[in-house]
């Protein structure tokens, strides 16, 4: 494509680097106009904060605010791992965010392909409109139905007794949070999460399919070989990120899911950080502990894409 | 005239499908019957306990259909003269967020798919580094009180318009179309703006068309940031107002306790259910006509190539 | 001649000079800042329990009160944010320096930093302009020195209280509720000891176990969020945190008696009583409302009323004090010290923006908070329209509220702004509270004592009579502690992470997923409660050596 161009550029005559950027710079006024705007939002709202990772290494003094603080080095990072039942916090941040991941990514992309083998339409709509309904709740309520369904009398307890088990208090203690965490998340995201898939299966040429029915192929073999790979990007992207998020859990979600039977067992990072900024005003503890956060996050998503990268340069991201 | 076109070839096609697995259908048709009823039953059981008498709940006489029908959840929930100011507000908010938050992403992520950019690999870099680094709770709150936009709209909407993770979706999406296009388009001499504008744009209804979905309900869905930024209670969100409704019955403040109480001949789960319905019920209004223009930009999709 | 122009001239000038900076305020003798058009114009953020006070009656009753007790005009810019997310965003506020001009805080001890850093202000500074806050401070215990920092700064005007009817009444913890109706149909009576409440259960149990009694549970919690064993402290003479034990200071749930209080609470799980949901149920309210239960020992005593007008007529909930054990009579959490008081207790009160421009007037108008004439006026209303003096020589609610039902006249007292609906604080956040004025438009609850049998009372004086003076736990009559800045922080973060393990695994304790005859598991747990706070045990001692045994004496009930 413009590649040619630039070629050409290079072919006329040898420029030095800096004038050569200058000049492309000019060339692509119009593409650089257009990022202005939201370049300017994304500088002025996420890097206009920015200089606040500085409280993580610093006594926060609020009547002096972040820049004349003093600087303690790393010693907030220090107290986490010396004041807090540190161990704990982080295998349970793990579990919650591995098993998170593992359950909930496949989801979406499954009731997708499955969607789009749907011949009658209003079925598949109606279908789709379904799935879709759980998203539009909050995650307040969304935890209050798991209270009232989880209890001795609730609908799963009613589930439970049709198949001849015992009616247990099922929001007590840690037993059922797992399921309860990454079933909620399921019911809640499937459905929505599955939009992004069909997008882009709506991409697909329908010719690829009359080719595959010519050539005989069946409905597997159909999805394998023309859906999957239409949604192969897609799909990457999607969890290159989320493998970013295996640290950071929905702290509402915790906070609103503990009792008092299980609050301890099951903090997580994200949990402990609201707790200890929100609660106890400890905002350059927080900060040290959110900064640790974002750079396994970070190298996190690298090492995906560094895979993904070497099974197939095409699908990684950068 | 696209529409008639596409359809011909597109059920002859399908027919050929069926004709391939019978038993297929039927498997992939029940697993989503499944699953619609697992979406629904816990639904059907909200609305049957919003409408049930407090007796028949805690007698555990409700399963999905209302026992001894009671709407005394919705009376205090509609009684409540703030809660359709709250709706207003609350719409408004969804609105102008959705349309500076997909317009301003596509606006950076077509540049961004056009492959030889120059700037391409710093915008993706600063981009990248805004999904795992933040200042924190205080820096941001310090930067929405200095521009002066607490207890404005902007305060909610715009932090949280252009964000890493949609740009990078939408350019993933806008290099499925963009290839040759542009590349033909530059050729017929049309700039970069008009490539976007009438060209891209169009061929993108389905990608608008499903983030301004994700936009509106995570704007109408939001309470933490307005609960931050905004303190005049008549311009406060729906999510809001409706948890002081849940717990408006808070008696007995004194200094070493703070109990709640719950009010009038009703069930604690009454209101909250009932706070439930009215959340989602203006979603489910709204969304059959975002549907309507959803599938239209599958179907270009589809029709395209 | 142009001298005694000049001499006018002069003298002019002078007086001039004076009104310019030494205006009248309310305190004779004292100069305040002289304000443009004599009007206060400030901004003040406060909180909303339920009811928006700002539009009521009341609230213009404290303003034109206020403007005339000071003298000047006030132009005041209200905000005011329900409690919940009021409590959210404070620290937000407080670290990003946010404050407005006067500012509701509930957050304790915390303040001291932020003191220290310069961003509230040190009241002591302005211990000139107050006449009346002296008086709740001198009414608590310890005085001044009970409230001021170790370098005699002060930053908090703190919630106090008018416990006008001089009686160490409480509202938790303090008493079980029973169901009266089954104990009367079945010739029972509430326990006074806790082995008479052990057979009580079993009895109770029977009953269900015959069907004679239609309910699921002899026991539950009064609401999840509370720990279930708050209920059963009072009685084995202990406590949930960190507590004056009459001896010295200790963390209740390591102490043996704790451990005795677990055994017991696991004996009456295993026997079936406690309904297995004590900690998870978020409705325990209508499980009392439609008669699930049959008794319910850890509860706010108010909650009775409601579950009586909430429920069927058959079904009575009725109070009776906790059971007495081998330790004595079980102590009552949160009785009120009599007299005008601060309470034991600081947590709330009201801030100063550090920066305010006048802070002579505020300290002064704040301060006007605490006379008579403001609180007795926005606990009782209006004379002749809210409340008459009765026969009696009492005050009395007038029949606007009590020929309503009682369920409505929390309410309608919150509509006009009155304070003891609970549901509205007027004025800044928060002026002292008159717990009796409760009792004066609340309904009275069924009762039962040894003495009297059943009878009609009211908790906030039946459980200061029931109990008797032996009653008050030592904690509310606690030393005063004189400890650094940096140890009180310590300690608020300890008392935070070790009362919520030691919560989380009583409930293990108690339903027999821990073993609690188990010496080795208990001193598991004893060490798993220490290790959430790294020098628990210095900051314990810290707090011991700096107990003042002298401030003791300043008790007298």
């Amino acid at each position: 494509m413009t590649g040619t161009a630039s070629t050409k550029l290079i072919g006329k005559r040898r420029q030095n680097p800096i004038l050569r950027f200058f000049t492309l710079l000019y060339k692509q006024r119009t593409l650089v106009a257009l990022c202005i705007l939201p370049m300017a939002l994304v500088f002025v709202f996420s890097y206009g904060p920015m200089y606040g990772v500085l409280i993580a290494f610093k006594n926060y003094n609020a009547g002096k605010g972040v820049w004349r603080s003093q600087w303690t080095g790393f010693g907030n990072f220090q107290w986490f791992f010396e004041n807090v039942n540190s161990v704990q916090i982080i295998l349970q941040t793990l579990k919650v965010g591995v098993l998170s991941l593992i359950f909930t990514y496949p989801m979406p992309i499954i009731l997708a392909l499955s969607l789009n083998e749907v011949a009658k339409k209003g079925f598949k709509r109606t279908v789709q409109s379904i799935s879709y309904i759980p998203h539009f709740i909050s995650v307040v309520v969304i935890c209050t139905m798991l209270n009232e369904f989880g209890s001795v009398n609730g609908l799963f307890n009613d589930v439970r007794a049709l198949f001849g088990l015992d009616r247990v208090n099922m929001n007590a203690g840690t037993n059922y949070f797992m399921l309860f965490y990454i079933g909620s998340a399921i019911w809640q995201g499937a459905g929505w999460g599955s939009i992004i898939y069909l997008s882009a299966l709506s991409n697909v040429d329908t010719s690829l399919y009359d080719v595959a029915n010519i050539d005989g192929a069946n409905r597997f073999q159909k999805i394998r070989h023309i859906a999957l790979p239409a949604i192969l990007p897609t799909t990457t992207i999607v969890l290159i990120l989320n493998s970013g998020n295996i640290l950071s859990q929905d702290f509402t979600k915790i906070l609103l899911m503990m009792n008092n039977t299980n609050r301890m067992d099951l903090e997580v990072i994200s949990t402990y950080v609201y707790r200890i900024g929100i609660v106890t005003g400890e905002f350059d503890h927080g900060t040290a502990v959110n900064l640790l956060v974002s750079l396994v996050s970070l190298i996190l998503v690298l090492t995906t894409n560094r895979i993904v990268k070497s099974i197939d340069p095409e699908q990684a991201m950068f | 005239m696209n529409k008639t076109n596409a359809a011909v070839p597109k059920k002859a096609v399908r027919n050929k499908i069926h004709i391939g697995g019978y038993s297929f259908d039927i498997v992939n048709v029940t697993f989503l019957v499944i699953c619609c009823l697992l979406v629904l039953l816990p639904f059907m059981r909200v609305l049957a306990i919003s409408l049930s008498s407090s007796r028949m709940i805690d007698r555990n006489m409700v399963s999905i259909w209302p026992r001894e029908l009671n709407v005394k959840g919705y009376e205090i929930v509609f009684s409540n003269v703030t809660i359709y100011r709250a709706y207003g507000w609350t719409l408004l908010y969804s609105v102008v967020y959705t349309l500076i938050s997909v317009a301003m992403t596509a606006c950076l992520a077509y540049p961004l798919s056009v492959s030889d950019f120059v700037l391409k690999k710093p915008i993706s870099v600063l981009l990248l580094i805004t999904m795992f680094f933040s200042g924190g709770t205080v820096p941001s709150y310090l930067l929405i009180r200095n521009l002066g936009l607490k207890n404005t709209l902007w305060a909610l909407v715009l932090p949280g318009a252009v964000s890493a993770w949609n740009t990078f979706l939408y350019r993933a999406f806008f290099k499925g179309i963009s290839h040759e296009i542009r590349e033909a388009a530059l050729i017929d001499g049309a700039g970069d703006f008009r490539i976007l504008v009438s060209i891209i744009a169009p061929l993108s209804k389905a990608l608008f068309a499903t983030f301004s979905l994700f936009a509106i309900v995570g704007m109408w869905n939001s309470y933490f940031a307005a609960m931050l930024y905004i303190e005049d209670q008549s311009r406060q969100t729906i999510q809001n107002i409706l948890r002081s409704i849940v717990y408006t019955s808070v008696t007995a403040t004194f200094s070493d306790a703070s109990l709640p109480m719950t009010n009038g001949a009703v069930n604690a789960l009454n209101v909250q259910y009932a706070c439930l319905v009215a959340t989602i019920a203006p979603l489910l209004v709204i969304y059959p006509f975002i549907q309507k223009y959803f599938e239209q930009g599958m179907q270009v999709g589809a029709v395209k190539g | 001649m142009k001298k005694l122009l000049a001499l006018a001239i002069a003298l002019l000038l002078a007086m001039g000079c004076m009104s310019a900076f030494a205006a009248d305020g309310p305190i004779e003798g004292l100069d305040y800042p002289d304000l443009p058009d004599n009007t206060l114009k400030i901004t003040v953020s406060t909180a909303n329990f339920g009811t928006d006070q700002v539009n009521t009656k009341m609230m213009k009753l404290w303003q034109e009160k206020m403007e005339e007790y000071l003298g000047i005009k006030l132009d005041i810019t209200w905000t005011t944010i329900p409690w919940d997310d009021f409590r959210s965003n404070e620290s937000v506020k407080l670290a990003a320096k946010d404050l407005a001009d006067v500012n509701t805080y509930s957050q304790g001890d915390l303040v001291n930093q932020y003191g220290a850093e310069g961003v509230v202000l040190n009241l002591n500074d302005y211990l000139d302009y107050m006449v009346y806050y002296p008086t709740f401070v001198e009414g608590n215990v310890g005085g001044w020195d009970g409230i001021n920092n170790l370098d005699g700064s002060s930053y908090v005007f703190w919630d106090g209280y008018d416990n006008d009817v001089n009686l160490a009444g409480a509202q938790s913890f303090a008493a079980y509720a029973y169901r009266f109706d089954v104990l009367q149909e079945y010739g029972l009576e509430p326990a006074t000891t806790w082995e008479e409440f052990k057979d009580l259960c079993a009895d109770l149990q029977a009953l269900i176990d015959s069907g004679e009694v239609d309910a699921d549970y002899v026991l539950h919690n009064g609401a999840s969020w509370m720990a279930f064993y708050r209920g059963f402290v009072g009685t084995f003479h202990t406590w949930d945190t960190l507590y004056w034990n009459g001896e010295e200071w200790a963390f209740g749930p390591i102490e043996d008696n704790f451990r005795e209080m677990l055994t017991e609470l696991h004996e009456l799980y295993e026997l079936g009583y406690i309904n297995s949901e004590f900690q998870t149920d978020e409705s325990a309210d209508d499980e009392a409302e439609n008669a699930r239960i049959l008794c319910v020992p850890t509860l706010w005593a108010g909650s009775v009323q409601t579950w009586n007008a909430q429920s069927d007529e058959d079904v009575v909930w009725g109070l009776a004090y906790l059971p007495s054990s081998e330790h004595g009579t079980a102590w009552k959490w949160g009785s009120k010290i009599t007299g005008k008081n601060l309470g034991t207790n600081l947590q709330m009160g009201i801030i100063v923006n550090a920066e305010t421009e006048y802070p002579e007037w505020i300290v002064s108008m704040i301060d006007y908070q605490y006379s008579p004439d403001i609180y007795l006026m926005l606990n009782w209303g209006v004379e002749g329209e809210d409340w008459y003096l009765g026969d009696d020589g009492l005050r009395h609610y007038t029949d606007k509220f009590m020929a309503q039902p009682v369920s409505d006249r929390a309410q309608l007292l919150a509509d006009e702004g009155i304070m003891s609906s609970a549901s509205a604080r007027t004025g800044i956040a928060f002026v002292p509270q008159i717990f009796s004025t409760i009792a004066a438009y609340g309904d009275t609850e069924p009762w039962w004592s040894p003495e009297k049998g059943y009878y009609e009372g009211h908790y906030w004086y039946e459980t200061a009579f029931n109990g008797g003076v032996e009653s008050i736990s030592p904690y509310d009559r606690a030393p005063i502690v004189n400890v650094s800045d940096e140890t009180k922080t310590a300690r608020a973060a300890l008392k935070s992470a070790c009362e919520s393990y030691a919560k989380t695994e009583s409930v293990k304790f108690i339903t027999g997923e821990l073993d609690i005859t188990d010496d080795a598991v208990w001193a598991a747990y004893v060490e798993g409660v220490k290790s959430q706070y790294k020098g628990f045990d210095d900051i314990i001692a810290a707090q011991n050596e700096g107990t003042d045994l002298e401030s003791l004496s300043m008790y007298h009930d």
